[in-house]
């Protein structure tokens, strides 16, 4: 088979990604949610939608490097997702903004009710940057272990110990004991 | 989620994980129009970096300047310098955006993250705002991507009673843009500022920058941060002729950082600091503890303090602020000030 680029309706060939905009859309599309969601935890002060858009375009320039023998699309996608995120959080970071504080109400009234959301998401702040990656991405993104090493270029073992250290940092602010 | 089943942790962040994916929205389908937008590859990273550049420099120059323009017109806007004359009828005046999320009220919010051309973000006020009556919904002329309606600049004038605006008058606010000189604390090099985003060619230099940003970032407790700025004139559009600089504070030695940072061969400005980002995040954090009064706090490393902003200076909000170090404190314009 005889494939040219940007002819329409040609699949791709052995898993690679498609070189076709309409066969490229349906081949990402199953993946959409879990890019808007990795983009919406990893910048969180970003347009989601418009940085969901931008990994798309930046999956799509790189297409031809994709190789299915080193790993699923998704992963692929994801990792490209977490670069694009980050990018968006360092160009808020650049404008002065703090995406991690920002994204919480900064006075919470004092008759508010306790909010087991606001604790965590307080308490991820506190994290250093590859702790909370690994959350974010594992708990949050609901990504799994092997997913998460891709999107942090790291061994499987290194996202669980990763995991286990944040947990116990968590632990003493979520007021959770053993 | 974990194979660790036995950690209540786990147990916890399972669970606020899967609640929060449970609210999440559903993205929009792909773009294709984007994509063949794209299929240039690299000759798109061109107007990206020059919109991120103007992004960066309008929010870190022009908003303060706006600000500081503000404060010309109103000397006394420190907390400990600012007559307070609050009262329910007191007429008083703001400028901002005036939006409304999906069946929600009119608020006026002094900032919202818009892009170089305009356009809203759709991630919503990220400054302090106010409720407001008697607003014409037809003065919401723009739609977001998230499906908030949105003003265009607008100053207004009403009475603020209870945590309401209630709106007499609105008209279009002619700000200035923020294309003006940028305060680098740096003067320029014999040689003078190169030309282009940062140094020709320009391939390479967004991963130095980045990677600039990210030793910065690193070490907290010697940088107050890494930003972008023009020593010239702001662009508007990547073909308008710029000279970008990286400008990075410091409270360590200032010719030690810029050996530290010889990979990004563009124009760099490295000078010293009071507080470092550490210092900084301490102190935003105590007053994001602050419960009393509304209050929108970040660290502000462009002027090495700590911004802060609220919906009026009243007494109470003078008083809290007074509990920290002024020095630290980037008091700005309240949302709404008292008419004369």
């Amino acid at each position: 088979v005889t494939v040219t680029a940007g002819e329409p309706g040609v699949a791709s060939p052995g898993g690679t990604a498609p070189d076709d905009p309409v066969a490229f859309g349906d081949w990402v599309r199953p993946h959409l949610r879990t890019l808007a969601n990795i983009v919406a935890r990893l910048a969180p002060l970003a347009d989601r939608d418009d940085v969901v858009q931008d990994v798309l375009a930046r999956a799509w320039v790189k297409r031809r490097l994709f190789d299915p023998s080193r790993g699923t699309p998704a992963a692929w996608l994801y990792a490209i997702a977490a670069d694009q995120a980050g990018k968006a959080r360092r160009r808020g970071a650049r404008r002065g903004l703090e995406p991690a504080a920002a994204a919480v109400p900064a006075a919470v009234p004092v008759e508010a009710p306790r909010d087991s959301r606001l604790d965590v998401e307080r308490a991820l702040v506190r994290l250093t940057d590859r702790q909370r990656l690994a959350v974010e991405c594992h708990y949050f993104v609901g990504l799994s272990i092997a997913e998460t090493a891709a999107v942090m270029g790291c061994a499987e073992g290194t996202v669980k110990s990763t995991l286990a250290d944040a947990r116990n940092r968590l632990r003493p602010m979520l007021e959770v004991r053993s | 989620v974990s194979n660790d089943e036995r950690d209540p942790i786990d147990a916890v962040l399972a669970s606020e994980g899967e609640r929060w994916r449970s609210a999440q929205a559903t993205p929009p389908d792909p773009d294709l129009a984007r994509l063949g937008a794209a299929s240039g590859g690299p000759s798109r990273w061109t107007p990206v970096a020059a919109v991120a550049a103007v992004l960066a420099v309008i929010a870190a120059i022009g908003v303060p300047a706006a600000l500081n323009r503000g404060r010309a017109a109103n000397p006394g806007s420190s907390a400990s310098t600012t007559p307070a004359r609050p009262g329910p009828g007191t007429p008083v005046e703001g400028h901002g955006v005036l939006y409304r999320e999906r069946g929600g009220p009119i608020r006026l919010c002094a900032g919202l993250v818009s892009t170089a051309d305009g356009a809203m973000s759709g991630t919503g006020c990220i400054a302090p705002e106010v409720e407001t009556t008697g607003v014409d919904p037809a003065l919401l002329t723009t739609r977001a991507g998230s499906g908030a309606d949105f003003s265009a600049s607008v100053r207004v004038e009403g009475t603020h009673h209870k945590g309401v605006l209630a709106v007499t008058r609105v008209e279009p606010f002619q700000g200035d843009p923020g294309r003006v000189n940028s305060p680098l604390p740096c003067p320029a090099p014999a040689e003078g500022w190169k030309p282009g985003f940062g140094h020709q060619p320009l391939t390479g230099q967004d991963d130095a920058i980045t990677q600039a940003n990210e030793f910065v970032l690193a070490n907290p407790d010697r940088f107050s941060g890494l930003w972008l700025t023009h020593p010239v004139i702001i662009p508007v559009g990547p073909g308008e002729p710029s000279k970008q600089a990286v400008v990075v504070g410091t409270t360590g030695d200032v010719d030690q950082v810029r050996d530290e940072l010889l990979f990004y061969n563009g124009n760099l400005c490295v000078f010293k600091v009071r507080y470092s980002k550490a210092d900084l995040d301490r102190l935003a954090d105590q007053l994001r503890a602050v419960t009393e009064i509304p209050l929108t706090v970040d660290v502000d490393e462009v002027s090495d303090k700590v911004r802060v902003r609220t919906v009026v200076l009243d007494p109470a909000a003078m008083a809290v602020l007074d509990r920290f170090d002024p020095g630290a404190l980037l008091v700005e314009e309240p949302l709404l000030r008292w008419l004369d």
